[in-house]
């Protein structure tokens, strides 16, 4: 899984950047995290920070979006936006990978996960 | 009162139950190398209390260990192979069954047992494959005949020579035990099977000049995993003395309340396996040097300590192995100056965190852990040291470790 992560190519052909853009916010290791889909067109010069805050701050979340996004809360507070252990900078093309559904639709996806750092030995 | 302490960091878990593990009788299939008693030995520290083991053989440094960390342990070894329904009896008042060996005969069988009498298996091994090592961990329930079996049946039916790894042992035993923890306090056992993979290691390891800088139970894995590895020129760094609170995790410590860890832990790992480390009973900080080492590894309990640690690394280009744990939670971040501009502290926004706490919530003395404990275990120490370990000998052999992050509690672990 790990080395299967350092193998992900993340060069993407001229085509692919007029994908769609998945963009997943996981809390910790929640099999499931927030997701949002950028249009083409709407996402490739933002920062992918700018485009996280955004799917973060987005309105109307189902009940489950909603509990996603709290547990996001608690991870962030006193811990970071980290994609595949590193640090997001820069534009979300620079992350993400193509990927297409069972029915061979194309996209591009970005996992992101909010960690919170572990100390041990002291209660906040 | 005495076992109370020992076990103190983990009784402090919400909704954990001690009695199960400590009630509990564990049915061990060992294999001729290091995995079972790993395993046996992180058991009886965090409590469990009978274990029946079938191998050929079993570690008696890591037993020894076992037995003095916890004086109601009861380990009955029957020396052999599993290869025959028959002794399955061996086992029968077992609640479950950790199934540790690497041939198929073994698997096969177990898994037979566990679908017939409806108790569960928890299958883990190191293994070694197409130029790959890695390790497998399966929590085997009635009902979870998926394809997943596939993968954690031995090719081989009968024993013979496989591969073998301290290091990725020290990892799969941690994640076998968590499973264990799991199935005996009715929590849920992962859904997935749970798998690590890295390109073989081909590189000769030479004698690297190493600084461990924390000496409790990371340090101590650390120290193991690389004294396991090869690597003998090591020196261990810490202030602190042995508290009885520590013994549920720091196994090599079980005759040294009072004592300091890091002079403690050199001197057992030089007495067990004939190493050469050394120990400065001291704080890290700025005045620290960190000049004749190659690498330092971060095993300490604080992110003040783990600033200074990641500012010198930069400042000196060191490479750095940086690890924390909770309770249920380890994480790993590897800077090499060479590659990396970011440093653990950076990457993981230490100094937004240090910077937002109030300085008289936050007053670090010795032994802090006896004010303000978190709870701990065993479990995600001996996990997070064997991912550091595993990630320097990457970084020896040419090859970029991710940035690990781990969590037990998700069947996403890592």
């Amino acid at each position: 899984m790990l080395e299967t992560d350092l193998k992900k190519e993340l060069q993407l052909d001229e085509a692919e950047k007029l994908l769609p853009l998945v963009l997943e916010i996981i809390p910790g290791h929640a099999a499931e995290g927030l997701i949002d889909i950028y249009e083409p067109g709407s996402y490739a010069a933002k920062s992918l920070k700018k485009l996280c805050d955004k799917t973060l701050n987005k309105k109307n979340l189902s009940i489950e979006e909603q509990l996603i996004v709290e547990d996001i809360k608690r991870q962030l507070d006193g811990g970071k936006l980290l994609s595949r252990g590193q640090e997001i900078e820069g534009t979300a093309l620079e992350y993400a990978v193509s990927e297409q559904t069972e029915a061979g639709e194309k996209y591009l996806y970005i996992p992101i996960r909010a960690i919170k750092p572990q100390e041990g030995g002291i209660l906040d | 009162m005495m076992r109370s302490n020992r076990l103190d960091r983990q009784l402090r878990i919400e909704g954990w139950n001690q009695q199960a593990l400590e009630n509990a009788k564990i049915g061990v299939i060992g294999d001729n190398d290091l995995l079972a008693s790993l395993y046996i030995m992180s058991a009886s520290a965090l409590g469990i209390n009978h274990v029946f083991a079938l191998a050929p053989v079993l570690d008696p440094i890591l037993i020894e260990i076992a037995q003095k960390l916890n004086i109601r342990f009861s380990l009955t070894h029957i020396d052999g192979f599993f290869t025959h329904p028959v002794m399955a009896e061996l086992f029968k008042d077992c609640d479950f069954m950790v199934d540790l060996s690497q041939y198929g005969l073994a698997n096969k069988l177990l898994i037979e047992r566990g679908f017939r009498e409806n108790t569960p298996v928890i299958r883990g091994f190191c293994h070694e494959t197409n130029g790959h090592q890695g390790f497998k961990v399966f929590s085997y329930l009635k009902g979870r005949e998926w394809r997943e079996l596939e993968q954690v049946v031995s090719a081989h039916n009968l024993p013979k020579h496989h591969f073998d790894d301290a290091v990725l042992g020290t990892i799969v035993s941690g994640i076998v035990l968590e499973e264990t923890k799991n199935l005996l306090m009715n929590q849920h056992p992962s859904d997935d099977l749970i798998l690590y993979q890295r390109k073989k290691i081909i590189s000769a390891y030479g004698q690297p000049r190493i600084l461990i800088v924390g000496s409790g139970a990371l340090g101590i894995f650390v120290g193991l995993g690389l004294v396991y590895s090869g690597f003998r020129n090591l020196t261990f760094m810490d202030p602190d003395v042995v508290e009885i609170t520590n013994l549920n995790r720091q196994v090599l410590f079980y005759d040294a309340v009072g004592s300091y860890k890091a002079q403690t832990l050199s001197n057992k790992l030089n007495a067990l396996f004939g190493t050469g480390s050394n120990a400065l009973v001291a704080y890290f900080d700025r005045n620290s040097d960190i000049a004749s080492y190659d690498i330092v590894f971060d095993c300490v309990d604080n992110f003040e300590s783990r600033i200074v640690l990641s500012e010198k690394s930069k400042r000196h280009g060191k490479m750095l192995i940086s690890g924390g744990t909770s309770a249920d939670a380890g994480q790993i971040v590897t800077y090499n100056p060479v590659d990396d501009s970011v440093t653990p502290a950076e990457l993981l926004g230490l100094y937004d965190l240090v910077e937002k706490r109030n300085p008289e919530a936050y007053h670090r003395e010795r032994a802090a852990c006896i004010y303000r404990p978190d709870p701990s275990v065993i479990m995600t120490n001996q996990i997070t040291a064997g991912i550091m370990v595993d990630s320097y000998r990457m970084l020896i052999d040419g090859q970029k470790p991710a940035n690990v992050f781990y969590d037990s509690t998700s069947s996403v672990r890592f």
